[in-house]
């Protein structure tokens, strides 16, 4: 038991409870996790990382890197949560990380030994990429499980998260950044001049670090709370807290994660602001000494914000350890209260004259030219060694002092993050020991501690005098913010204590990077393998890659890097700061798009007729089409005996297959006829009104692009049809073209894919059954020849049908206008009855036409020619069109590439996987050739035997030919023939000549 | 997160917006050589700084735009119509 509660602080006195590891603790409104567990005198919150030292709480803020906890049980836990940022909340469950079976006693401690036993440690730096090399068979069986058992950063639920989260989307004239007294006064300034002002802080409480100082203190509490009231009093003002930004973007964009906790559990804020002030602060450094992780280690501003904010003394007893004058009112708040201060350790020749003097008023030994060399005790800190430190840098004399607190200050670090987002690099400052950002960016300002500047009314200023330009910027007019009249000097005659010499020998681990068990002896470690880049030590011992973001840890590690290259620190350098600078739940960046609403669903008009018809769907684009149509009950009938029953019934009798997934374009104008030419491969200016013609269109590279089916509706209106991938990109493609490359064409395009259900109604009783659901019209070959397309109406509605076939039987499509798509499907479905219409699915339409040997996507996959496809008689040679040249390039025009075939295989029962990679050899060896591919494979009931189309090099020469489709994935390797990719009815007679 | 100003509907979102290409080129002649073919195609300055380029506000009015960028800092500097040109534009053409 070290913490305890001494007094209220700034919180009210109501009680709530919440427990911790199924124990049940009082706290108070106001109060972190951290600050609660404390007065509850819990030291040991969890386990760390690596070592599963015991770690507690050591900070009061966003640097935690110590008190990491899990928040909930069940699907509503969330990992990973930094308990000094967290507010506990009534009947909240809380539980320790990183330990079995308790904090107080882990069974994985052993690793924390396991260092000393070998002349290397197993588990330095980098250990992960040595240690584990051999056998390799090990690794996924035995290594791999053994290893994430052990580490990883708490547990990550195994049930999926029912929490809510939402996306804002906001826009501000200013944003401010950070709601302690810089950011406060920018805010108050800038309130004043009318604009739309935002200020966000990651904490419940505004105020930084006026919430360190007791609220005794009344000159500036007084000051934070009346800047605060007229804050919220102003109604172009947004504040909000439990806020923190984590990313500055392009175009002044701002993203930052709210902590909501009620129906939703964080908002995601996509921020616009014309401005931004940044006015992050800064945070406290800590001191690098042996076992400076351990319960009870704590900076000294996390110490004095957790006395005099939640009334909490973070321990009975306090050494206070220091290169600077700003920790010792640590020291002085604390022996205020009554609590005792051992000694002050200061590593300096001497503290400023004024604090030595408070020193002896309030008897408080100071040490001079001294240090801490190790804290000591089992679980928590129980006394510190101090020695005196000798002007060569060696350690003089030791001895213990007794205490459960070491509250140390290594400086303090500006928190660039925000300023450096978009490239600018932070560069070193020698003044206070730490990295600024000198360079500002567009449109923003950062100011008071962010910027280095630590005074307290120079920050005020500096933050009035950006909000002030800021608001110049927008043409209006910042007012003046009235200063506290107490200050807090800035100047805190720092003098750097970058590493501390170990007392004795043994290995001692002295922690940088807490959260991820970084010691001085791993950054040694990497500088002995050479990594001399800081971007590569960061990387090789993980420092600063925990969810703290190396906010403790970077400049003593950059210092310690810099004395091992016997180089300054500027010359060093830092890593370059990217966001997220602070954890983010991906919850709040996906927002309620998740589940079903991921992406948006497109339905055709006869949806709900294949859900009620019991269709099984595909997902295809956004759609989901029917895949097939199982008869019975669910269940009875497979996919493949589904696709097979149904390919066959089109091909002897008569089947319905909703198409409406297709793009569809009209285009329109004058120059329709001109525009088409120039965009498909083949002439369409011929094209008489009232037929259709095939289509192939080429990227300017000269590979195809797409292809589709488009007839004439008049002499200057054509409809185009695309595949359904593709509808998107070929509309932007024409809009392209027409706007870019021919602005003088007369011609519109428009989208019309919405307007039109289309279905395809194939087999040889399609005309029989079209004729009678449609009596007013003439279907006979003389009326309605192949690529025809005929004008009718159904009950009023306008209907047009095309006599076009995918599937290789006599077949038309029929396009109704949306509305009435599902009446039109249901008329034609009643009157086939009486021929036994069926619906097909997409995967009988498949079957038909890869017995037909028609490309789709698969083939033409983007890769592929005209002549891949055995096409190049299409192109036109009357005329220009896209792509015409470059798919004259030699690479292009080479005979030996892969081009269509049909594959056969040997054995008619074995399937061909799509996905085989054809060779010749009759089995699979290493430095056999790959000749090509299978792009699609079904079984074809009309030849009995599973067919395949493919690519093969030169495969036109190569018909007959058997040769082989590996697939080492699951041992296959099976013979098919080559054969044309024409399977069934070359002569297309079934097709044309009925 | 860049804000684009359409001519037709005014600033929006850039996920309204698609990216299209380089607007510092132009369709050769039909019967131009492969030579000149293969650079409109493949070729480009690259520039870094100030950049012409073509998007189309596909989820909005679907208007083809020019716009000029800066490649460095993706600040956005004039947007127009595809036959107009930013005032004092000292890009290159290809």
């Amino acid at each position: 038991m070290s913490g305890f509660r001494s007094h209220l602080g700034r919180l009210n006195d109501k009680q709530i409870s919440f427990s911790f590891n199924g124990q049940s603790l009082s706290a108070r409104i106001g109060d972190t996790v951290a600050s609660a567990l404390l007065a509850n005198g819990i030291e040991v919150v969890g386990r760390s990382f690596k070592y599963h030292r015991p770690r507690g709480v050591n900070s009061c803020g966003a640097e935690e890197s110590g008190a990491l906890v899990s928040i909930g049980i069940g699907a509503e836990q969330e990992p990973n949560v930094r308990a000094t940022m967290h507010l506990v909340t009534e009947g909240m469950q809380v539980s320790s990380q990183n330990c079995w079976p308790s904090p107080q006693f882990d069974l994985l401690a052993i690793n924390n030994f396991v260092g000393s036993l070998f002349p290397s440690s197993p588990l330095a730096a980098g250990f992960y990429y040595k240690t584990f090399m051999w056998p390799a068979k090990f690794w996924y069986k035995l290594y791999e499980p053994a290893i994430r058992r052990a580490a990883g950063m708490g547990k990550v639920p195994d049930q999926a998260d029912k929490a809510a989260y939402d996306r804002i989307n906001s826009f501000y004239d200013i944003a401010i950044v950070g709601g302690g007294a810089a950011g406060l006064s920018a805010a108050l300034s800038a309130a004043q001049s009318g604009l739309r002002v935002l200020l966000m802080d990651e904490h419940a409480a505004l105020g930084g670090q006026l919430l360190h100082l007791p609220k005794q203190q009344q000159d500036l509490e007084q000051w934070r709370q009346n800047t605060i009231a007229s804050l919220i009093a102003a109604d172009n003002v947004t504040i909000l807290n439990n806020t923190i930004c984590w990313g500055r973007f392009d175009g002044n964009t701002l993203a930052a994660h709210e902590v909501v906790d009620g129906k939703v559990r964080h908002n995601f804020h996509k921020i616009h602001a014309k401005k931004i002030v940044i006015a992050t602060g800064a945070i406290e450094r800590p001191l690098v000494f042996t076992n400076n992780d351990k319960p009870g280690v704590m900076l000294a501003s996390g110490a004095r914000k957790l006395l005099n904010h939640y009334g909490v003394a973070a321990g009975r007893q306090m050494v206070l350890f220091t290169n600077n004058d700003s920790a010792y009112q640590t020291a002085f708040d604390y022996h205020d209260q009554g609590l005792p201060v051992t000694a002050i350790i200061d590593s300096r020749q001497a503290p400023s004259e004024h604090l030595f003097e408070a020193c002896q008023e309030r008897g408080i030994p100071v040490y001079q030219n001294s240090v801490v060399t190790k804290a000591k005790g089992w679980h928590g800190v129980r006394s510190v060694q101090v020695a005196e430190l000798k002007g060569d840098g060696s350690l003089g004399a030791s001895h213990d002092l007794t205490c459960d607190l070491v509250a140390h200050s290594g400086g303090w670090s500006p928190q660039v993050q925000m300023a450096s987002h978009g490239g600018t690099p932070p560069v070193y400052d020698e003044k206070i020991t730490a990295f600024v950002v000198d360079q500002q960016a567009i449109d923003t300002w950062s100011v008071g501690a962010a910027q280095g500047e630590f005074g307290l009314q120079a920050g005020i200023k500096q933050a009035m005098v950006a909000a002030q330009a800021a608001c110049q910027a927008l043409a209006c007019q910042g007012g003046e913010v009235v200063k506290p009249s107490e200050d807090i000097d800035g100047n805190i005659n720092i003098e750097p204590m970058w590493s501390i010499p170990a007392p004795s020998k043994q290995k001692n681990k002295q922690f940088v990077d807490i959260q991820h068990d970084v010691t001085t002896a791993d950054i040694s470690l990497s500088h002995k393998e050479g990594f001399i880049s800081v971007e590569h030590m960061k990387r090789y011992t993980t420092l600063g890659m925990a969810n703290d973001q190396g906010r403790t840890a970077n400049v003593n590690a950059l210092a310690m890097m810099a004395g091992h290259l016997e180089q300054s620190i500027a010359a060093t350098g830092t890593t370059r700061f990217r966001p997220p600078i602070a954890p983010v739940s991906l919850g709040s960046i996906a927002g309620r798009e998740v589940g079903e609403h991921v992406r948006p669903l497109r339905r055709t008009p006869m949806q709900e007729w294949h859900e009620r018809q019991g269709a099984v769907f595909v997902e295809a684009g956004l759609f989901r089409r029917p895949q097939y149509y199982p008869i019975g009950n669910a269940g009875n009938e497979t996919l493949d005996q589904a696709y097979v029953r149904e390919a066959a019934h089109v091909r002897t009798k008569v089947g319905l297959c909703d198409v409406s997934s297709l793009g569809k374009i009209e285009i329109v104008g004058p120059d329709s006829a001109v525009f088409l030419d120039r965009i498909y491969v083949n002439l369409f200016s011929s094209l008489p009104v009232n037929k259709a013609r095939y289509g192939i269109m080429l990227r300017e590279d000269g590979h195809i692009y797409d292809d589709g089916t488009t007839s004439r509706l008049a002499d200057d209106r054509y409809f185009m049809t695309t595949t359904t991938a593709k509808a998107g990109a070929v509309l932007s493609h024409l809009e392209r073209c027409l706007e870019i490359d021919w602005p003088e064409l007369q011609v519109r395009v428009s989208s019309v894919s919405e307007h039109w259900a289309a279905m395809a109604v194939a087999g040889p009783q399609s005309r029989a059954t079209l004729q009678l659901a449609f009596p007013e019209m003439d279907f006979s070959q003389a009326a309605l020849p192949f690529m025809g397309l005929a004008h009718g109406e159904y009950q009023g509605c306008p209907v047009r049908i095309l006599r076009v076939s995918f599937s290789g039987e006599l077949a038309y499509e029929v396009y109704v206008q949306a509305d009435h798509g599902e009446q039109v499907w249901q008329h034609i479905m009643a009157m086939g009855q009486s021929y036994d219409i069926i619906p097909y699915g997409l995967e009988a339409l498949g079957t038909l036409r890869i017995e037909k040997g028609h490309v789709t996507g698969a083939e033409l996959d983007g890769r592929v020619t005209l002549a891949d496809v055995n096409m190049q008689r299409m192109a036109s040679k009357k005329k220009w069109f896209v792509g015409q040249k470059l798919m004259q390039r030699e690479g292009l025009q080479d005979p030996k590439r892969p081009c269509l075939v049909g594959l056969k295989a040997v054995d008619p029962q074995q399937p061909v996987p799509t996905g085989a990679i054809l060779v010749n050899e009759n089995k699979l060896v290493t430095g056999c050739d790959k000749q090509g591919w299978v792009s699609s494979m079904t079984y074809s009931p009309a030849l009995n035997s599973f067919i395949a189309l493919g690519f093969l090099t030169a495969g036109q020469e190569r018909i007959g030919e058997t040769i082989y489709a590996a697939y080492p994935l699951q041992g296959q390797h099976i013979p098919v023939e080559v054969v044309s990719s024409h399977f069934y009815d070359p002569d297309n007679i079934r097709v044309k000549d009925q | 997160m860049l804000r684009i100003k359409c001519p037709y509907c005014g600033v929006r979102e850039h996920t309204e917006f698609t990216y299209g290409e380089d607007a510092n080129r132009s369709l050769p002649d039909p019967d131009a050589s492969l030579d000149n073919w293969n650079n409109y195609v493949f070729a480009r300055q690259n520039v870094a700084g100030e950049h012409l380029e073509y998007w189309q506000h596909t989820l909005g009015c679907r208007a083809w735009l020019k716009v000029q960028r800066d490649t460095v800092t993706h600040e956005i500097t004039w947007t127009g119509l595809t036959h107009e040109t930013p005032p004092q534009h000292k890009e290159a053409s290809t």
